[in-house]
């Protein structure tokens, strides 16, 4: 049932809505003229004596039983103005209702059809007959009143509410122009401001209704022109004020949209003259278009508006506005690009800071928004995943700068994991350096948050690669100690840290920086965090211990690498190894140092700590080495052979035989070393080496008396190695040494066999001064053995058989002896020239000498005498001749012994020319001539 | 500086710190070792020195060399390098069979005195024996120039062109200078330059 509004009016004045109430009847009222309005009391004192229901049905009673038309619609006058004034039934059905109302519409025919009503209250009559009308459902009665009223009382003050009534039920009954102009009319004569704004909104909608869209804006913009505040604009409106003013804009928007959308409200407010709630309009309108699904037109409006007003106070709310109408309308694409756009006009702090909350709110929700999805999409692998995670990182860090000051976000939402998001997306999109300064913000500049040392780590990891990548680069190495260093300072309970000091640890030990290294080494194994970092650490001091000179640290080192080794790791033998090279370098140090014993041990303690390893080997072999060193010639013989029995194969084994070969020899034991030689010929050797190798043992022979078998290689070589060994004069040299070697041993046939060799390879080869010495020595020391078996023939009769055999035998020792000579050395040929001579002499001699035929006569006997000289004669003429050829080379330069020798000589055979005095000084005068 | 110049300079620095007045220049030694640099200064033996000598010297001439050497060890240290007791030193160790040890104390000698016909002449003989033929031949010539008249020397020269250099006609020469310095001519003497004068034509 609708209400009426005069009651409703007057209830409004008397009380206030929420006061409770009661009713009580006047006190010595005796019949129902007496009966006045209820005066409602609202006070602090008791609750009234009568239930309201109970002062209705009184009411009613009196109404039924009355049949005074007067009576009768006081009666029900006022149970109306109890029901209106307390909002209720209040006991009565609507049907009830409705029932007394009826039976109240021939008391009002009655009464107004007699003349006798005053026109003061006929107006009233008939405003209430058209009431008691309506809520009896008799609607067009009511109406009938209403206009009656309107026509006959034109000056009535119910004038305004019955033609608000009217144009309603127009209104409602599709009759718009009808309405129009009963809205009109109330618009008209409406006293009270609310009443009339009421109807200019009905008479708008009217308009609108009857096509009169001029007409309906202008009816709206006065509408809102009466209800906008220079203040608070439309926000100090309430309740249906407020809606009233929402559905106004919507009209507007509606007559708007109808036409060209933003245009045609343009054009509507240029009419106008313009208006300051434009804004809301235009807002409105946007709106309007998305709750019906016009998207695009939304958004166009929004653009419209934004483009004319770019710096207006509402372009951010417009901006937002075209947001929503994509996000709403299903394109979540153009609401991304809006949501960018947004940032990029209102993001920076300025701009930010100038938006009403809500806006800024929502700013950072698309910070956060685009962020999120612009990283999923460079996860997801679509498209440029770089440019994707570029432009996430963007919005994040953007997010996490605006957040300290503008963001309302809940505690998960710290800058930090912003900023981590950001670093992780600016590395994925390769944005290295970027990455690690979003990194270092959230680890170490924002607020700490739980994922902080996340970052921290992450920043380490870039840090890592940065170094990897440009290994060269110095400061690339600073940076990420400095970094990994700050990482386990911050977050000492990251679990982590013992990696990372893994990690450092290597590459500090891996770039020299050994000092370093060792200290996070050493918290590695302080730590103990673990077999496997605890054992990176010990490796890592085991290294730069090895570097820098501290075995016994090393040792020590290397002995709990291998402690928290297993026996089926493959490294194990590696640890080994270099356990061994601890111990090893102990005793090189220890050798450096001149400590020899300490040395000696330390060798020999490698073989016991790590057993089977390469310098175990290496150690061993130098242990025989220093023994060597030390002189202790047996112990080092003994230790090297033991090696070689040892290590048959080892690539050192071949330097053994060297080392025991100087070993024997320095003891005195050459024949030893080149047993040791020639039972170790290195097989690498050339047949030029070889030889050297085999003559070099030779002389070891020589020098310990071992003719024989340095005789044998000599001989070998002469037979087999002269095409690989030396020239003409080497070879010479060694036959020479096979003669002295001959002449030692007292063999005189193989003494006299190789002069002869010696003395045919000079007569084949091209001989130098030595070789030919050597030959001039030979033919010599043949011709002297020759002339020896000269010497040894006797001459005997016959003297012609004789003879000539002595002849033969001095031919041969004259032949070497002439060799001897042509060789041109004065030592040999003046020898020869002697001993030639002396042959000579010899035969003359032996001639004159020789045994006399029996039987011969005086004469006879005269004349072989004289036969005898005139054989002999030429043989001492050449003996002559060749001493002389002796004496002349004094004046030569020569001088030996043979020349002396030939002197006397000549002096003995011819002494008026050779035997000469020797005037030396006479003591006793000094002066002596 | 050689090593007997400096053995002399310092004797002679010994000398000058005792009698330092009878210097004489080197001109008037008429011969300038090799090698020599410091001029030598000889000193005159006092009487027991001069005793000293002729014991030693009588000795000698008996060939008892080892009672001479005696007799010359002691000799003051002052007087050691006077040319009269080197040529003894030198005298006695080649009767004494020490030829190197006496070519030593003739060579100190002909550093005092460089023509010393005794030194030069005994000196010549050795080095011959040792095949040193042309410094035995320059230590005589040199000795010659500065006494001609020594026959002793005319003959070993000539011995030394005869039969060491095989150059008869300067054999020859000193042959004859030899007969002509010679109180009496050797017929032996005569004998050869006879054959020389046939082999030379």
């Amino acid at each position: 049932m609708k209400r009426w509004i005069l009651p409703l009016l007057v209830a409004l004045v008397m009380v206030p809505p929420t006061a409770s109430g009661s009713v009580k009847l006047q006190e010595g009222a005796e019949t129902l003229g007496d009966l006045r309005p209820l005066v409602i009391r609202i006070d602090d004192r008791p609750l009234p004596d009568v239930a309201l229901e109970d002062a209705v049905q009184r009411y009613v009673t009196v109404f039924e039983s009355m049949s005074d038309p007067e009576t009768r619609i006081a009666v029900l006058n006022r149970i109306q103005n109890l029901q209106s004034r307390f909002g209720d039934n209040l006991g009565l059905s609507e049907a009830e209702t409705q029932r007394l109302h009826r039976q109240a519409l021939p008391d009002f025919r009655t009464l107004l059809v007699e003349d006798d009503t005053k026109p003061k209250e006929r107006d009233r009559l008939l405003y209430e007959a058209a009431r008691a009308s309506d809520i009896a459902g008799e609607q067009s009665s009511s109406i009938d009143y209403l206009e009656t009223l309107m026509a006959d009382h034109p000056e009535s003050g119910l004038v305004p509410e019955a033609a608000f009534r009217v144009g309603e039920y127009r209104f409602s009954g599709g009759q718009h122009h009808a309405a129009v102009n009963a809205f009109h009319k109330a618009v008209e004569t409406a006293e009270d401001a609310g009443f009339r704004e009421r109807a200019t909104y009905m008479l708008g909608w009217s308009q609108f209704l009857d096509d009169q869209r001029e007409a309906a804006n202008k009816t709206f913009i006065g509408f809102l022109d009466t209800h906008y505040d220079e203040d608070a604009g439309f926000d100090h409106l309430t309740g249906k004020a407020r809606e009233q003013v929402d559905d106004s804009m919507r009209v507007l928007s509606l007559i708007a949209a109808y036409g060209n959308g933003p245009q045609s409200m343009a054009r509507m407010l240029q009419r106008h003259g313009g208006r300051p709630y434009e804004a809301r309009l235009f807002h409105r309108l946007t709106r309007f278009y998305r709750d019906n699904s016009r998207y695009r037109d939304s958004v166009d409006t929004a653009r419209f508006f934004l483009e004319r007003n770019p710096e207006h106070a509402a372009a951010p709310m417009m901006a937002d506005e075209i947001i929503r109408s994509w996000s709403v309308g299903g394109y979540p694409d153009k609401a991304r690009t809006a949501k960018a756009a947004f940032i990029d006009d209102y993001g920076d702090s300025r701009a930010l800071a100038a938006l009403e909350e809500q806006r800024r709110n929502r700013l950072m929700g698309f910070l956060k928004e685009l962020g999120v999805w612009h990283y999923r999409q460079g996860q997801s692998g679509s498209g440029n995943a770089g440019e994707a995670f570029s432009q996430a990182s963007g919005y994040l860090e953007q997010w996490a700068d605006r957040h300290q000051r503008f963001s309302v976000g809940n505690r998960f939402e710290t800058p930090g994991l912003m900023l981590l998001l950001a670093g992780d997306a600016s590395q994925q999109a390769g944005e290295t350096g970027r990455a690690i300064e979003l990194y270092q913000r959230a680890a170490y500049e924002a607020p700490p948050f739980p994922a902080a040392r996340e970052a921290g780590y992450a920043l380490v990891q870039l840090r890592h690669d940065r170094w990897r990548a440009q290994p060269e680069k110095e400061s690339a190495l600073d940076q990420l100690i400095a970094d990994t260093g700050r990482f386990i300072a911050t977050f000492p309970q990251s679990p982590r840290i013992p990696p990372v000091r893994h990690k450092l640890a290597n590459i500090l030990y891996d770039n020299g920086r050994f000092e370093h290294a060792e200290r996070v080494a050493q918290a590695l194994v302080e730590s103990g965090d673990g077999d496997n970092h605890e054992r990176a650490g010990w490796i890592v001091i085991g290294h730069v211990a090895l570097e820098r000179g501290a075995y016994p640290r090393a040792e020590r080192a290397w002995n709990e690498t291998l402690a928290l080794t297993r026996d089926n790791d493959d490294r194990r033998s590696d640890f080994m190894q270099r356990l061994a090279v601890s111990v090893y370098r102990q005793g090189e140090a220890a050798q450096e140092a001149g400590k020899m014993e300490a040395a000696l041990r330390h060798y020999d303690r490698v073989s016991n700590v790590a057993p089977e390893t390469e310098t175990a080997i290496r150690a061993s072999f130098d242990y025989g080495g220093l023994l060597i060193e030390l002189e202790h010639w047996d112990e080092a013989i003994a230790a090297l052979s033991a090696f070689r029995a040892r290590n048959p194969d080892h690539r050192l084994t071949g330097r053994i035989s060297e080392r025991l070969v100087f070993a024997h020899l320095e003891s005195g034991e050459p024949g030893r070393a080149a047993d040791e030689m020639l039972s170790h010929e290195p097989p690498q050797l050339s047949g030029t080496e070889l030889w050297e190798y085999r003559l070099e043992a030779a002389g070891h022979y020589r020098d310990a008396g071992w003719l024989a078998d340095a005789a044998s290689l000599y001989e070998s070589f002469l037979a087999d190695g002269t095409r690989a060994l030396g020239d003409h004069e080497f070879h010479q040299e060694r036959r020479h040494d096979l003669i002295r070697i001959y002449a030692e041993t007292g063999r005189v046939g193989k003494r006299a066999d190789w002069h002869r060799r010696l003395l045919e390879a000079e007569r084949e080869g091209t001989g130098t001064d030595r070789s030919e010495y050597l030959a001039s020595r030979s033919a010599l020391w043949l011709g002297r053995r020759a002339a020896d078996d000269f010497e040894a023939i006797h001459l005997g009769a016959p003297l012609k058989e004789s003879l000539p055999r002595k002849r033969d035998a001095m031919e041969v020792a004259v032949n070497y002896f002439q060799e001897a000579v042509k060789f041109g050395f004065a030592e040999t040929a003046t020898e020869s020239t002697y001993r030639l001579a002396e042959l000579y002499r010899q035969l003359a001699e032996d001639v004159m000498d020789s045994d006399r035929p029996q039987g011969l006569t005086d004469l006879q006997a005269d004349q072989y005498e004289m036969l005898l000289e005139e054989e002999a004669y030429p043989f001492e003429e050449k003996a002559i001749d060749l001493h002389q050829r002796n004496q002349e080379r004094i004046a030569e330069g020569h001088w030996t012994p043979w020349v002396s020798r030939s002197l006397n000589t000549l002096a003995e055979m011819f002494p008026a020319r050779y035997q000469r005095e020797t005037l030396w000084m006479e003591a006793r005068n000094e002066n002596s001539r | 500086m050689k090593t007997v110049a400096k053995g002399a300079v310092i004797a002679l620095f010994a000398l000058l710190s005792g009698c330092g007045s009878l210097m004489q220049g080197p001109a008037d030694q008429g011969y300038e070792p090799p090698g020599a640099e410091v001029p030598l200064v000889r000193v005159p033996l006092d009487d027991e020195t001069q005793r000293l000598v002729s014991r030693a010297r009588d000795l000698l001439a008996r060939d008892n060399s080892a009672r001479a050497r005696d007799y010359l060890g002691r000799i003051e240290g002052r007087y050691r390098y006077e040319p009269e007791v080197l040529l003894l030193h030198g005298m006695v160790d080649r009767m004494a069979g020490h030829p190197r040890k006496a070519m030593t104390h003739y060579e100190t000698l002909l550093q005092v005195d460089p023509t010393h016909p005794g030194a030069a002449n005994d000196l010549a003989l050795l080095y011959r024996e040792e095949g040193r033929i042309r410094e035995a031949r320059g230590l005589l010539s040199n000795a010659l120039e500065a006494h001609p008249d020594r026959p002793r020397l005319h003959y070993n020269l000539a011995v030394l062109y005869e039969l060491y250099l095989v150059e008869l006609q300067q054999a020859l020469v000193h042959y004859r200078q030899y007969q002509a310095h010679s109180d009496g001519a050797d017929d032996e003497v005569a004998r050869w330059i006879k054959d020389l004068e046939r082999r030379v034509e």
